[in-house]
């Protein structure tokens, strides 16, 4: 490719025409939707709407605000075993909650059924189809299904076992936990198909050498396993940890009291009177300033384990 | 394959088996909400209100009443509108902002791949870096910035949103496009192909596949999308928003049997696609987790 300032050619023309008309709309729409989102929620953090939607700028009156109900318990509170907990940490604590039940129980839980998924086991294929459902199936329809079978009274075969075990679905910390539980049951499947996806593409001879060698089925997991997976672990744990920002459509259906995240927080502040939009663009802020560097940090940490190892 | 089988220690085959029951219990706890909820959908409601043990919820209908599904379909829920209703923006928004969505994405991803222009790197960064820094707090900014441009509460500004054009898709259409030989192009140029026709008649029929897949796992996220018909579309539910809305009302009125009618109808489209194209959706879900 020559970098020539000569004359622009006309058939270099039609092509930049080309590209151009091509690219319109869609760089238009990552314009506005995007960057010019971005850059005026960033803006609207620092100011103050009253009632007659008159803007003024505010400082960091919003993010203090954020910062004093993260530790006043005096400005709305929780009780937890005596303790009353305020409320924006319980709203960091839900969402952190499913981070670490993802990256502790969802994913070594996917990792073993992945890899007794890869033994010949009759009717893997079967177990596959229907493990994808929750994947397609839209998530109000999966919430209901899971309501109705643990919390309804109605008809739910579950609710006599939850309560036995002293789940009782109407205080916090009962009532995230049901959540945590459903998000186990609906995510399983997705994660075990990307890692057996994965275990699928490993080298078949390196099983077999292992085996001739004597590995243990444990040493066969531990050492050839998982670091050949490793970057889809790393994806998952990513997602996993992402999960503390971003999710938040899970605990909005079911609708039970004080299991809002970060991210369901600000879904139902935009519902209500934009008076509270300077505050709940200050909380999204300050918590994705913190948040995000860390998960970028802890990512590119644990891309570094194993790396000689790129599939 | 015998050979294989006399390598299994017994110790491995004890885990498969215990393996093996636990699937089968997962798959059942799938399942059998989903196949319960069908089986009660043709619950005549007033058998369902008179039901009063556990085990009669247990139990098949003693008659199969199929016009839950008309009166759910035609009645009006409240001030939700009546499921037709919302079947019809479900409908419409799916298929239209499909078909935008993958069209504005094979446009940028062809181009991308393709051509050579000023930007173009920093393009492709911008599109990755969206998709992997998480931003939320954004949504106050979005729903000022719909009102500004007087996109709130419309169609077209559902469709908007759905237009983004640099997402999963992108990706996946940027790589399906750059496995394409330049030479099918320059040989459609001799017979005097300008760019567009190049794009239109022979690299878009070429891409045929992935332009599929994309287009059905697109079909499938639009159908279940709760958050941008609730927030952008108010004075239209589509069925994901209305399930939910209707779900206390019906409930509270004991008409249990309706509301799992309005489930099946909800859930039965991505099923069906989900029969005919199961490998091509697997297979492109996992492509596109693998990249996220």
């Amino acid at each position: 490719m020559e970098k020539t300032k000569k004359k622009l050619t006309s058939k270099r023309k039609k092509e930049l025409i080309f590209v151009t008309i091509l690219l319109a709309y869609p760089v238009l729409q990552f314009l506005l939707v995007w960057i010019f989102v971005n850059s005026y929620s960033l803006i609207l953090a620092f100011q103050h709407i009253d009632i007659e939607g008159n803007i003024s700028f505010a400082g960091f009156d919003n993010f203090m605000r954020v910062i004093q109900d993260f530790l006043d318990p005096n400005r709305g509170s929780i009780p937890l075993g005596g303790m009353n907990i305020p409320y924006n940490l319980m709203i960091f604590l839900n969402s952190l909650g499913y981070t670490l039940i993802t990256i502790f129980i969802s994913l070594p839980l996917a990792l073993i059924s992945s890899y007794f998924l890869s033994k010949k086991m009759p009717f893997a294929n079967v177990f596959r189809v229907i493990f994808f459902l929750p994947n397609i199936i839209s998530t109000v329809a999966l919430v209901y299904a899971f309501r109705m079978q643990t919390i309804d009274p109605n008809a739910g075969v579950f609710v006599k076992f939850f309560e036995a075990i002293g789940i009782y679905h109407q205080n916090w910390p009962e009532t995230t936990t049901i959540v945590y539980l459903y998000c186990i049951w609906a995510g399983l499947g997705y994660n075990v198909l990307l890692l057996s996806g994965a275990i699928g593409r490993i080298p078949k001879e390196l099983f077999e050498s292992a085996e001739m060698d004597g590995a243990g089925s444990f040493k066969e997991f531990t050492k050839i396993m998982i670091p050949m997976i490793w970057p889809t672990i790393v994806t998952l744990i990513v997602l996993g940890l992402t999960n503390i920002l971003t999710l938040y459509l899970q605990p909005y259906l079911f609708n039970l009291n004080n299991n809002e995240t970060i991210a369901g927080t600000i879904f139902e502040g935009v519902s209500g009177s934009s008076v509270q939009y300077p505050y709940y663009a200050a909380f999204g802020l300050l918590f994705s300033l913190i948040l995000a560097p860390i998960i970028l940090y802890i990512r590119r940490v644990i891309s570094r384990k194993y790396s000689d190892t790129d599939c | 394959m015998e050979s294989k089988r006399k390598k299994r220690s017994p110790m491995m085959s004890i885990g498969v088996s215990i393996a093996f029951i636990v699937f089968a219990l997962y798959s059942i706890s799938l399942l059998f909400p989903f196949i319960w909820i069908l089986i009660n959908s043709f619950r005549n409601v007033d058998e369902w209100r008179s039901i009063t043990s556990m085990t009669s919820y247990w139990s098949l209908p003693t008659n199969w009443d199929f016009s839950n599904y008309l009166t759910m379909l035609t009645e009006s829920m409240g001030d939700n509108g009546s499921i037709l209703e919302m079947l019809f923006y479900s409908l419409l928004l799916t298929v239209l902002g499909t078909i935008i969505n993958v069209f504005f994405s094979a446009c940028a991803a062809y181009v991308v791949a393709k051509y050579e222009f000023p930007g173009k790197k920093i393009l492709y960064s911008l599109a990755i870096f969206a998709m992997v820094v998480p931003i939320v707090g954004t949504l106050p900014a979005q729903v000022k910035f719909m009102e500004f441009l007087h996109l709130d509460d419309t169609v077209i500004g559902v469709l908007f949103l759905y237009s983004g054009a640099f997402g999963f898709n992108f990706i996946l259409l940027h790589s399906a496009f750059q496995g394409i030989s330049w030479n099918y192009a320059e040989a459609a140029q001799m017979d005097g192909a300008g760019h567009f026709s190049i794009f239109f008649k022979v690299m878009i029929p070429m891409c045929r596949g992935p332009l599929i897949s994309c287009a059905i796992l697109q079909a499938i996220a639009l159908w279940n999308d709760y958050s941008t018909p609730f927030l952008f579309l108010n004075s239209h539910k589509t069925l994901a928003v209305g399930l939910q809305a209707i779900q206390a009302s019906l409930e509270n009125s004991q008409n249990y049997p309706i509301m799992f009618a309005a489930i099946i109808v909800s859930i039965l489209p991505v099923l069906i696609l989900y029969a005919v194209f199961q490998k091509k959706i697997v297979e492109n879900t996992v492509a596109g987790g693998l990249k996220g």
